[in-house]
C-alpha cells in the first residue's frame, strides 16, 4: 500500500468517525431501537416506526441484533447506544434479574389499550410486543400424496413419517425441546409443567439417531426446505419467511408452545421517554393488527385479531382453530430450571 | 602444463577414443534470448576444462544443463557416448560443487559427505570407511561432527568437494566455487584444487569469471561470450596467441595496437621493454603519463608519438631504472610478440 | 542467527513497546476485568471454576483440542504439497496460483457454511452425483459429523498454512535440492532428507498458529458438525447469551491457560521456542539433535517407490488442494443468481436481482465502505506495531521476549466474544465506542498476532549482513530498515498485511459490539440478512471474489509491466 492510499484511508476514517458520532448525537426528538432485521424489521418499520415518527415527530433510529449480551454491555457502559428492544420473555426475565431494564411508564398508554392488554402481557419492566411460537414445520414434498404429520407423536413416529428431524440442541435458547419429548411420550398438555427432565431426555434419546441438531436459528428452516430433514421444530416466524419466499414448507399448529416477545427499555437509556411513547404506540390494537398482517406473528393485544381480514387471521397462532392446539410456556419454570435441563440433556445425548 | 594438454589439444578436432562428455549443438533459449547458443565441446578423461566468461555469458547455464537442472532447448549432452538429456539429475552421476557450496545446514560434515552413500544404501561400516577416506582426502577428518555453520569458508569448500566425490562421479562440475573467498584463501584453494585434480584424476569442468583461476588450473579454457564459445585452447596457447581482441583483453592484459589501415595487434605489457632495448626489436619514443608500483613489477602508461597509449609492465630487478611521470622514454618489442587479432568474435 | 545480530535488551524492549502498550490498554486490562467476573459473579467464589472442571465441560474442552489439532494436522498435510507445488512453478505461474489460494478467503465465512450444506448434505451435490452414478446406494454421512467439521474448518484455515509454508519454503536455498539431486537423491528423497527437515520448524510454527486459531471457532462446527463436535467457544458464547458471564469467563481462562501451557510444553519438547518462532533459539541451528546422525532412514524404503511419482503427486495434490478451496465458490456463484427468495440449490431460475438488492441498498454499500476503511486502518495500525515488535522478538536473546511473544499470541486463544465484550466497555468509556477507529483498534488486537508470527519468521531468516552493509554506507538503523530490510521482505510484509486485512474484513463480533446500533460492517450486515436467509449475501460474496480477482490481476499486470520497463531500460 502506498503512502497516498494510507492518507486516503485515514481521511476516510476520520470523516466516517465524525459521521458515526453525528448519528449517535443524543437528539431530543429521537429514539434508538434495535430489532431482528430483515423482513421482520421491515414489517416493524412500516407498521410501527414510520407511523409513530409521522404522528409524533420523533425520529426512530434503527439498529439490528438485540442480543441480550449487548444490552448488558450497553447498560454497563453507562451510556447505552440504544434505548429499547424486544426479545422473547426468557431473555427479558434474565435481564430483569440482573437489573438491566427501566420500569415501564404506563401513563404514556391510552386507557383503551391498557384495558385491552391482558395482565400476562403487562410487566413492571416490559410489555409484550407479539406472540412467539415454536411450531412443527415439515417439507411438503417429503409427504406429497401421503398423510401429513401433526403433533409430536407423529414427529417421533419414524415408521409412518420418514426423514430426518431437525431439532435445536440442548443449549439453544429455551426452545420447546423437552416439552416436545414429553408430549410425544403421552403427557397431557395440562400436566406438562413442571417438566419431567429425565423422562424428556429418555424420549429424546429414542429419536436421537434420526435427529439433525441445529444450533443456529438461521439454519433450521434451510435444513427442512432443503430436504436434509423432513420436519423440524422452529420459531414460526423463521418458517413463515421461507414459505413467503416460496419454499415447500408447511406449519403444523398442533401442540405449539407459545410465549410473548417483550419490549423493554435499557437502564440509563438517553431517550427513555420517547421509548415509552413508542412502546405505548406499538401496543395499540390497530398498530398490532398492521404488524401481525405484515410479519405473520400473532398480536399480543387480543383486540387486534378481529381487525384482521379472515385470510390473515387464519395464519395467526391465536386464531381460534389454531389457538385450541397451543399452550403457554411456563417462563417461571424455565427461568429456574434451564441450567439443570441443559446439563441433563447434554449428559444424556452426548 | 603437463603432456595431457598437448594431447587434449590435438584431439579437439580429430576423432579418437570416446570423450567422457560431449556437448553437441547445445542451445538454451529463454523466450527470444539465447542464453547458450549452439555449443559443441568434447571433454576427455582426466581433463580439467574451464568455462571462462563474464556474468551472463552462458557458462553457468551450460553447467546446469550438464548437471540436469536446466533442460536444453535443443542439442545433445552425451556422457561416455550415451545421451543423458532425458536422464533426471539424480541418475546422472555427475558431481557438482555449488557457488556458496550449498551444504546441508541441518547435517554434520559427516552426514553431508555420507548423503550420497545413504542414497546408494551402502552398509553402515562401508559408509563409515568411505566418509573417513573422503574427509582424509580434503584433510577434514578432525571436523566430521561439526555443522557447516561452524566451519570457515575454505573448510566448507572442501566439504562440498568431498561430498561431490562421494558418488564417485564421472565428472565433477564446479560453479564459481571460490567466489565467496578472500584473496589469500582463494589462491590457496586454487592450489588445493590443482592438487586434488592431480591426485584424483577426475574429469572436471570449472566455471569462473576469474582469469587467474582459469590460467592456473586448466588443461583447456573455453572463453565464452554471449552464449558462445569464442576461443578454446590451452591457457598458454590462448594467452600467447589470442585470435581476437576480446580474448586478448579478457585473458590477462593486452595492448591493442591499431595500424593505419585498421588492422589490430595484441601486445602483452610484459613483452615490452623500456629504456635499454635488446637487438632486433621494433622501437618507438614516448612520454610516461602514469606510474603504478605493484610490488614485483612497475606498471607504466606511455603515450607514444603517434598519440596511442600503451601499458608496459617492467619486472623489478636490480639495475633497472624507475622512471617518473613526464620522463621521455624509448619502448621496444619483438615483432613476433605483437600478435595479429581480429575484432570479430566469430 | 548468530549473537552478533541480536540487539541489546533495551532496544528490543523499545521495539516491543508500541505493541505491548497497545495490548496492555486495549486488551489486558479490559479482558482482565471480564476474567475477574469468573470469581465475582454471581457471587465471590471459585464455584465457576469447579463447574468448569465438571466432566461435561471438560469433555467439551477436550474435543475442542482434539478438533483443533486434527484440523491443523490435516491442513498441514494438504498445505505442504500445495506450497511445494506453487514453489516449483515459475514466478509468474506461482503468483497466479498464490492468488487462487487467496481468493476463496473472500467468500464470507457465513455463506460458506451454507455452500457446504449444498455440497455435503444428504441431498447435496456430492451425494446426489454419487447416487446417480451408482457408486453408492445410500447418501454418505458427509456432514453433521466430525467429517463435516473438519472439512469446513480445514477450508477456512488451509490458506493460512499455505501462506506460512510458502514463506518458509521460499526461504530455503534452491541449490540445496539441486545438490541433493546431484548426490543421487530423487525428488521424494530430496524432499525427505533436505526440504522437509529444513522447513520443519516453520511448518511447526504454522501448525501451532492454525491450531490456535482453530480453538476459537464456533459457527462452522456448530453448523457442520454434531453436538459431539462441540467447541468450547460455542459453550462460552451460549453462556454469555444467558448472561452467565462469570462461568463464561472461567471457561475462557481455562482455555487460555491450557493452551499457553501446551504451547510452552511443545516448545520445550521441540527445542527452545522454535515451534512458534524459529528465531527464538539464537545460537543453535534449528535442528533437533537426534536427527543429525541418521535422518529418517526408516523411511528410505519409500524412495524408490515415490521418487518417480513425487512430481506427479505434488502436482495432483496441489491442484486438488486448489480445487478444494474453490468448491464452495462453485455453489455460491449460482446461488447469487438464483431467482428464489431463499437458498436453494440448484436454483429454480435465474435472476440478477440480488446484485441490484446489494447495489441499490445504502445499508449494504455503506457497510461495504465501512469494512474497507476499517480493514485498511487495521492494516496500518497492525503493521505499525507488528514490524517493530517482530524485530524485537526476532533479534533479541533476552528471556522476557518469550513472555512478550506469548502475550501477543494470546488474543488468538481468548474467545472473540470475550474480547468483544471486554473491549466494548473500555472503548465506550474512552469515547471510542461506535467509531471506525474503535473497531479498527479492536480488530488490531487479533490481527497483531497473525502479523507478528509471519514477520518473526521472516526476520529470523533474513540475512542481517545486508543491514550491516547499509549501516556501513552511512544509513541510520531506521533508514536501513525502510530502505533495505523491508523492501527485501516485501513478501512477508504483504502476507502480514493481508492476514490483518482479512482478520478485520471477516470479523463479526467486535463490529457487532463496537459498532453500536448502526455503524455496520459487511459481515455484520451479512449476519443480519442471514436471520432470514437472504441470497444477497451470496451476491456480495461473488462480487468480492470477482473484485479480488480483478484487483490481483491488475497488480500482476502492473508488476509485469514494471519489470518489462526495467528490462527495457537495461
Amino acid at each position: 500500500m502506498s503512502i497516498k492510499n494510507v492518507g486516503v484511508a485515514l481521511i476516510a476514517l476520520a470523516s466516517s468517525s465524525v459521521l458515526a458520532l453525528g448519528v449517535f448525537a443524543q437528539g431530543r426528538g429521537q429514539v434508538n431501537v434495535v430489532s431482528w432485521g430483515g423482513v421482520f424489521q421491515d414489517a416493524q418499520r412500516k407498521a410501527i416506526f414510520e407511523p409513530f415518527a409521522k404522528s409524533t415527530g420523533v425520529r426512530v433510529v434503527e439498529g439490528v441484533g438485540p442480543q441480550i449480551e449487548r444490552s448488558r454491555a450497553e447498560v454497563a457502559s453507562g451510556k447505552p447506544g440504544f434505548d429499547m428492544t424486544a426479545t422473547n420473555e426468557a431473555f427479558f426475565r434474565i435481564g430483569l434479574e440482573q437489573n438491566l431494564w427501566m420500569p415501564i411508564d404506563y401513563s404514556k398508554f391510552d386507557a383503551e389499550t391498557l384495558k385491552q392488554l391482558p395482565a400476562s402481557t403487562r410487566h413492571k419492566f416490559g410489555v409484550a410486543s407479539l406472540i412467539d411460537t415454536d411450531v412443527i414445520a415439515f417439507n411438503t414434498k417429503a409427504f406429497e400424496g401421503k398423510s401429513q404429520p401433526s403433533g409430536y407423536k407423529d414427529f417421533w413416529n419414524m415408521g409412518n413419517f420418514a426423514g430426518k428431524r431437525a431439532l435445536p440442541w440442548c443449549d439453544v435458547g429455551t426452545t420447546a425441546l423437552p416439552e416436545a419429548a414429553l408430549l410425544a411420550d403421552g403427557v397431557p398438555v395440562d400436566k406438562l409443567y413442571p417438566l419431567d427432565i429425565p423422562r424428556a431426555v429418555k424420549k429424546l434419546k429414542e429419536l436421537a439417531p434420526s435427529v439433525i441438531w441445529w444450533r443456529d436459528f438461521a439454519q433450521v428452516g434451510q435444513l427442512i426446505a432443503n430436504g436434509e430433514a423432513s420436519m423440524g421444530m422452529a420459531p414460526n416466524g423463521r418458517i413463515q419467511v421461507l414459505i413467503d419466499g416460496g419454499a415447500p414448507l408447511k406449519i403444523d399448529w398442533n401442540q405449539t408452545r407459545y410465549t410473548y416477545n417483550i419490549w423493554y427499555v435499557l437502564k440509563g437509556a438517553p431517550n427513555a421517554e420517547n421509548a415509552m411513547r413508542l412502546i405505548a404506540y406499538a401496543s395499540r390494537a390497530d398498530v398490532q393488527a398492521q404488524m401481525a398482517k405484515l410479519s405473520g406473528y400473532a398480536p399480543s393485544n387480543p383486540a387486534a385479531l378481529p381487525l384482521l381480514d379472515e385470510a390473515t387471521a387464519r395464519k395467526m397462532a391465536t386464531y381460534p382453530d389454531n389457538a385450541k392446539h397451543i399452550f403457554r410456556k411456563d417462563e417461571g419454570w424455565w427461568k429456574e430450571n434451564r441450567a439443570k435441563w441443559v446439563d441433563a440433556c447434554k449428559a444424556g445425548l452426548m | 602444463m603437463d603432456g595431457s594438454t598437448v594431447l587434449a589439444m590435438t584431439m579437439t578436432e580429430a576423432t579418437g577414443p570416446t570423450p567422457v562428455l560431449e556437448l553437441a549443438a547445445l542451445t538454451k533459449k529463454y523466450g527470444s534470448v539465447d542464453a547458450v547458443s549452439n555449443v559443441d565441446l568434447k571433454l576427455h578423461e582426466g581433463e580439467f576444462l574451464t568455462l571462462l566468461g563474464a556474468s551472463g555469458s552462458g557458462k553457468s547455464t551450460i553447467l546446469m544443463m550438464i548437471a540436469g537442472f536446466i533442460q536444453p532447448t535443443f542439442g545433445d549432452i552425451r556422457l561416455r557416448g550415451k545421451s543423458i538429456v532425458k536422464t533426471p539429475p539424480h541418475k546422472r552421476r555427475i558431481g557438482v560443487v555449488f557457488q556458496n557450496y550449498a551444504l546441508f545446514p541441518h547435517l554434520t560434515v559427516y552426514e553431508n559427505v555420507a548423503f550420497a552413500l545413504r542414497n546408494a544404501r551402502m552398509a553402515r561400516e562401508h559408509i563409515d570407511q568411505r566418509v573417513q577416506e573422503l574427509l582424509m582426502k580434503v584433510r577434514l577428518e578432525q571436523l566430521a561432527h561439526r555443522l557447516p555453520s561452524q566451519l570457515s569458508g575454505g573448510q566448507q569448500q572442501r566439504v562440498a568437494i568431498a561430498r561431490a566425490l562421494a558418488i564417485d562421479p564421472d565428472i565433477l562440475l564446479f560453479d564459481e566455487p571460490l567466489g565467496a573467498l578472500d584473496k589469500n584463501l582463494r589462491e590457496h584453494m586454487v592450489l588445493e584444487l590443482q592438487r586434488l585434480h592431480h591426485q584424483l584424476g577426475t574429469t572436471m569442468v570449472y566455471v569462473t569469471h576469474d582469469q587467474i583461476e582459469a590460467l592456473v588450473m586448466s588443461d583447456r579454457i573455453a572463453v565464452m561470450d554471449a552464449g558462445r564459445i569464442v576461443a578454446l585452447g590451452s591457457p598458454q596457447e590462448l594467452y600467447d596467441n589470442p585470435k581476437t581482441v576480446f580474448v586478448a583483453e579478457f585473458l590477462g592484459n593486452s595492448n591493442i595496437l591499431v595500424s593505419e589501415d585498421g588492422r589490430c595487434e595484441a601486445l602483452r605489457p610484459e613483452r615490452i621493454q623500456l629504456g635499454s632495448i635488446s637487438e632486433g626489436c621494433q622501437r618507438s619514443q614516448g612520454t610516461v603519463t602514469e606510474v603504478a608500483f605493484l610490488g614485483d613489477r612497475v606498471r607504466y602508461e606511455v603515450r607514444l608519438t603517434n598519440n596511442q597509449t600503451i601499458v608496459v609492465a617492467v619486472p623489478r630487478r636490480q639495475g633497472i631504472e624507475v622512471y617518473e611521470i613526464g620522463a621521455q622514454v624509448t619502448v621496444g618489442w619483438h615483432r613476433a610478440d605483437a600478435r595479429p587479432v581480429t575484432r570479430d568474435n566469430a | 542467527m548468530s549473537s552478533e545480530n541480536s540487539l541489546p535488551a533495551r532496544y528490543s524492549l523499545l521495539l516491543l513497546a508500541p505493541a505491548l502498550i497497545f495490548l496492555a490498554i486495549c486488551y489486558v486490562v479490559p479482558v482482565g476485568y471480564t476474567f475477574a467476573l469468573s470469581i465475582t459473579e454471581p457471587a465471590l467464589s471459585v464455584r465457576n471454576f469447579l463447574k468448569a472442571f465438571e466432566p461435561l465441560h471438560l469433555e467439551v474442552l477436550l474435543s475442542t483440542f482434539e478438533i483443533s489439532i486434527s484440523v491443523a494436522a490435516i491442513c498441514l498435510m494438504i498445505a505442504y504439497p500445495m506450497a511445494l507445488f506453487i514453489c516449483a512453478q515459475t514466478k509468474k505461474v506461482g503468483g497466479i496460483l498464490l492468488a487462487l489460494v487467496v481468493i476463496p478467503f473472500f467468500t464470507s465465512l457465513l455463506v460458506r457454511n451454507y455452500a457446504w450444506l449444498f455440497l455435503l448434505g444428504s441431498k447435496g451435490v456430492i451425494n446426489s452425483t454419487l447416487l446417480k452414478l451408482g457408486f453408492i446406494s445410500e447418501p454418505l454421512p458427509l456432514m453433521f459429523n466430525r467429517f463435516g467439521v473438519i472439512v469446513g474448518m480445514t477450508h477456512v484455515l488451509l490458506p493460512y498454512l499455505v501462506l506460512v509454508l510458502l514463506d518458509v519454503l521460499r526461504g530455503i536455498d534452491g541449490r540445496l535440492s539441486q545438490a541433493a539431486a546431484s548426490l543421487g537423491s530423487g525428488p521424494f528423497s530430496a524432499f525427505r532428507r533436505v526440504t522437509f527437515p529444513l522447513s520443519r520448524a516453520g511448518a511447526g510454527s504454522g501448525f501451532v498458529l492454525v491450531s490456535v486459531i482453530a480453538l476459537g471457532f464456533f459457527v462452522t462446527p456448530a453448523m457442520l458438525g454434531s453436538p459431539q463436535d462441540a467447541m468450547i467457544a460455542n459453550d462460552i458464547a451460549s453462556e454469555i447469551g444467558f448472561l452467565n458471564w462469570g462461568f463464561a469467563a472461567a471457561q475462557g481462562i481455562l482455555l487460555l491457560v491450557i493452551t499457553l501451557v501446551v504451547i510452552v510444553i511443545m516448545q520445550k519438547a521441540f527445542g527452545g521456542l522454535s515451534m512458534i518462532a524459529p528465531s527464538l533459539k539464537p545460537d543453535k541451528p534449528i535442528v533437533v539433535r537426534g536427527q543429525v546422525s541418521a535422518p529418517h532412514s526408516w523411511l528410505q524404503w519409500l524412495d524408490p517407490i515415490l521418487d518417480p511419482l513425487w512430481p506427479f503427486i505434488i502436482t495432483v495434490a496441489g491442484i486438488l488442494g486448489l480445487a478444494f478451496l474453490f468448491l464452495p465458490i462453485l455453489i455460491v456463484f449460482p446461488l447469487s443468481f438464483s431467482s428464489a427468495q431463499y437458498f436453494v440449490f440448484p436454483p429454480p431460475g435465474w435472476s440478477a436481482k440480488w446484485y441490484f438488492a446489494f447495489i441499490e441498498n445504502r445499508q449494504w454499500t455503506d457497510a461495504f465502505a465501512n469494512s474497507i476503511v476499517i480493514a485498511l486502518t487495521t492494516v496500518v495500525l497492525t503493521l505499525a506495531m507488528a514490524v517493530p515488535a517482530a524485530l524485537g522478538i526476532a533479534r533479541s536473546r533476552s528471556r522476557f521476549v518469550v513472555g512478550a511473544y506469548l502475550l501477543i499470541v494470546s488474543p488468538l486463544i481468548v474467545p472473540t466474544i470475550i474480547t468483544a465484550i471486554s473491549v466494548f466497555f473500555a472503548f465506550t468509556k474512552a469515547g471510542l465506542g461506535r467509531t471506525t477507529l474503535g473497531i479498527a483498534l479492536g480488530h488490531s488486537i487479533g490481527a497483531l498476532p497473525l502479523a507478528v508470527v509471519v514477520l518473526v519468521s521472516a526476520f529470523t531468516a533474513f540475512d542481517w549482513t545486508l543491514e550491516r552493509a547499509a549501516l556501513s554506507l552511512g544509513m541510520t538503523r531506521i533508514k536501513a530498515m525502510f530502505k533495505v530490510v523491508l523492501p527485501i521482505l516485501t513478501g512477508a510484509v504483504a502476507t502480514a498485511a493481508f492476514l490483518a486485512f482479512l482478520h478485520s474484513f471477516d470479523d463479526l463480533l467486535i463490529a457487532l459490539f463496537l459498532g453500536g446500533i448502526s455503524l455496520e460492517t459487511l459481515p455484520r450486515r451479512m449476519w443480519e440478512s442471514l436471520q432470514e436467509i437472504n441470497p444477497t449475501i451470496a451476491a456480495v460474496s461473488t462480487l468480492l471474489v470477482v473484485l479480488m480477482t480483478v484487483l490481483l490481476s491488475v497488480v500482476q499486470l502492473l508488476q509485469r509491466r514494471q519489470e518489462q520497463r526495467r528490462l527495457a531500460r537495461e
